[in-house]
């Protein structure tokens, strides 16, 4: 391990990697532009960013409503800063070069560009009930809100804007397949993304559990792995055939280990049970006392962190994963490329 | 552009699941041939999982493996015996791409390391898909998608009305889906930028991507004053502000999920159900208002009051309702076939208004052992024969 550190920073370059350096892209908005959309078209342009494209964001011209979304810093959207880090702003009247990608989500920029380069992002395929469709309603359209269902629980929603960032790292994945397509001798052509289809796909084993007959895989399921009460707030804690006698061992409490929870459709039947047995072990213990053992045990366990716990976190920190900007700790790049996250800690544009 | 962005690309896969196995399974839909290495002491865990238990070839059953491994090959060599290693060294110096999702240093150990592979493939770019990145502390650390929601943040803001903490479980296992995304852009960003000599080595962290995914909620946790903030932003439900995210349950036990987004369409909403126009205090006082009025109506009937004002709707589908709406969602560019008529994911977009075609479902264990060791390592029959017998190349798992 120390070697591959070693080796790897003798390959790093002296500053961040700017592999998509030679791009240009416009982030363009409209009037069929929606919110659920439009923080796709955001995300994917942040990422083309951080990668090193110039990226020119076109502010519309009555504004980003973006600008008056939480969470706020001193009266800045936070979410607005996040979403435009490394991207040079512009107005309407801005004339881009033939080679720039448009990413849009408005039919009509996307309908005037010029080129094929562009990419489109979609709310949904307009195929469902009316109304607009929002991160919650596809959510809930996808089979999403059934995986945090219970019998005695509402179905809940994934927080923030995860589909409308999940189809914004699509569509620049997307994006940049083009390029290399192009390069290979593949005339550029316009890419679609829907917000839809990725809830979806994110959500595949749910289809499949629903293709195959599987009913019970969602709302009110049995559910073994769950999150469990600790004298300082949550663990989650899932085990598999292999970790039942390690289970025993972490609890004290040879049940685990019993033949009638050796394979998965016998601990489902008795997953309340065996949550309850596990609760009654972590109850006595701290987050940190139970990461500690489990992971000697090697039993895979997280404690629930909420933002602040995060970082204060030893190997957020280790990894100086977040930004170190007193007022907003922005999180980088989630990868090292030869050791160093790509991506400027730079801030959005005024 | 078609879906062959990748043609001439090779992909040496030992990823595993759906983190490593999606994330190469999107280059080999995007035209790289991806050649997926299990060993038989060690095989897809999808395959022992959700195989069907007895089958004469049960390690071929598992729908889950065909959903994340379409459009691959399969190599199934054994890296404990020295030949079968430098099988894969050979193997990969005629490559461009590794991607693994071991524990952070089982690949070193194996003797597959970035430095190992690197040594041989001067140019090769590498993508290692691990629980919290390959340095710091906890790079050691077991996990599974769930207890990185967890430890991610995501949890904390995933709660019950009691106030406990949720993960997403055996059914969704989130961190798991988005990090392919992840991982492939970064692959075709360091294939756009690729140089002789100069070998890429992504270490990506499954937990980052997860905290990343939150970026708004972590810069605004600067102070407790903030997390607050925070937490009464997640409390109003996911997406652009609204006055209002919520489910109701409704007289045939089915739940609606509804986003009211302003004042003017909640005041359309009041003169439609006569209620009083005033706005109650709070999203929880709101909801029970919708509800007490509405729980007596079918969901198709509130579906079409809340249409009516503007409201955006939709029922809440479950497992059991995802299969009515099968029809609905055949166009989708999410799921597809494959020649062999069974059900894969496809490539989350389209491309010149086509979705992508899978071309070669999902291989079984050592289908193209042949293939590998004659036709692209050089080797003769005979030689292909010995490496049968020796075990070395095999089709059948040992238990």
């Amino acid at each position: 391990m120390h070697d591959k550190i070693h080796h790897t920073s003798k390959l790093a370059a002296a500053t961040a990697p700017r592999p998509l350096r030679r791009l240009k892209i416009a982030e363009q908005y409209g009037a069929g532009s929606t919110d659920l959309s439009r923080v796709a078209v955001a995300f994917a342009g942040k990422q083309a960013a951080a990668y090193g494209a110039e990226v020119v964001r076109i502010e519309p011209a009555q504004g980003d409503p973006i600008r008056a979304w939480p969470p706020f810093c001193d009266g800045r959207s936070l979410l607005f800063d996040f979403l435009n880090q490394g991207k040079i702003e512009q107005t309407e009247s801005w004339q881009a070069s033939d080679d720039t990608i448009l990413l849009t989500d408005d039919p009509m920029a996307a309908a005037a560009w010029p080129t094929h380069r562009v990419v489109r992002l979609h709310a949904g395929d307009g195929a469902g009930n009316p109304g607009v469709a929002t991160e919650f309603t596809t959510q809930a359209r996808a089979g999403l809100l059934d995986i945090f269902a219970g019998a005695d629980r509402r179905p809940q929603p994934l927080p923030g804007h995860q589909l409308a960032y999940s189809a914004g790292m699509a569509a620049f994945a997307a994006l940049v397949a083009g390029c290399l397509g192009e390069r290979g001798g593949s005339a550029y052509q316009p890419i679609d993304v829907s917000v839809l289809d990725i809830a979806l796909w994110v959500n595949w084993k749910h289809y499949l559990a629903a293709i195959t007959g599987d009913k019970a895989a969602g709302l009110a399921r049995a559910e073994e792995w769950t999150t469990l009460r600790c004298r300082d707030g949550y663990v989650a804690l899932t085990f598999q055939d292999k970790d039942m006698a390690s289970l025993a061992i972490l609890t004290g409490n040879p049940f685990f280990d019993s033949p009638e929870l050796s394979t998965r459709p016998q601990r489902k039947k008795k997953a309340n049970e065996i949550n309850s047995a596990i609760e009654a072990w972590t109850q006595g213990h701290t987050r940190a006392e139970i990461v500690r053992e489990a992971q000697r045990l090697r039993v895979p366990v997280g404690a629930v962190l909420n933002m602040s716990e995060l970082a204060e976190d030893a190997q957020i920190q280790a990894r100086q994963f977040f930004s170190s900007d007193a007022k907003a700790r922005f999180p980088k790049t989630p990868l090292m490329w030869n050791g160093i996250r790509p991506g400027a800690d730079a801030g959005a544009p005024q | 552009m078609s879906y062959d962005s990748l043609k001439g690309i090779r992909v040496v896969d030992f990823g595993i699941i759906t983190a490593g196995a999606g994330t190469s399974a999107m280059l080999a839909d995007l035209g790289a041939e991806v050649i997926k290495v299990e060993g038989p002491q060690y095989i897809d865990p999808f395959r022992v999982w959700t195989g069907v238990a007895n089958a004469e070839k049960w390690w071929d059953t598992s729908a889950q493996y065909a959903f994340t491994n379409r459009n691959k090959r399969n190599l199934c060599v054994d890296l404990k015996q020295r030949i079968g290693l430098e099988l894969v060294h050979e193997l990969v110096a005629s490559s461009d791409i590794v991607v693994e999702n071991f524990r952070a240093g089982v690949m070193d150990r194996l003797g597959l390391g970035f430095d190992a592979l690197a040594a041989v493939n001067p140019s090769l770019i590498m993508a290692s898909i691990s629980s919290q990145g390959a340095t710091g502390p906890y790079a050691q650390s077991v996990s599974f998608g769930s207890t990185l929601e967890a430890s991610g943040g995501l949890s904390a803001l995933i709660r019950s009305e009691s106030g406990q903490p949720l993960i997403s479980g055996h059914a969704l296992n989130y961190p798991d889906q988005i990090v392919s995304l992840t991982a492939v852009s970064a692959i075709l960003c360091a294939l756009f930028d690729r140089a002789p000599d100069k070998p890429v080595w992504l270490d990506i962290s499954q937990r980052e991507v997860t905290s990343y995914m939150l970026g708004e909620y972590v810069a605004a946790s600067r102070s407790r004053a903030f997390d607050k903030e925070r937490d009464d932003a997640a409390a109003a439900g996911p997406g652009a502000p609204a006055i209002l995210n919520a489910v109701l349950r409704c007289a045939d036990d089915v739940w609606i999920a509804v986003t009211i987004a302003d004042e003017k369409t909640w005041e359309r909403i009041a003169s439609r159900l006569q209620l009083q126009p005033h706005l109650p205090p709070g999203a929880a006082r709101l909801t029970a208002v919708l509800e007490d009025k509405l729980h007596t109506q079918t969901a198709d009937t509130v579906l079409r009051l809340l249409a009516a004002c503007g409201g955006s709707a939709e029922i809440v589908r479950t497992a059991a309702t995802l299969v009515g709406a099968e029809e609905e969602f055949a166009e989708s560019a999410a799921f597809t076939v494959d020649p062999e008529g069974g059900a894969v994911k496809g490539l989350p977009w389209r491309c010149g208004a086509a979705a992508m075609a899978v071309h070669r479902a999902a291989p079984p264990l050592g289908a193209d052992n042949q293939y590998v060791i004659r036709e692209l390592l050089g080797r003769s029959e005979a030689q292909y024969q010995a490496l049968l017998e020796q075990g070395v190349v095999t089709s059948t798992p040992r238990k």
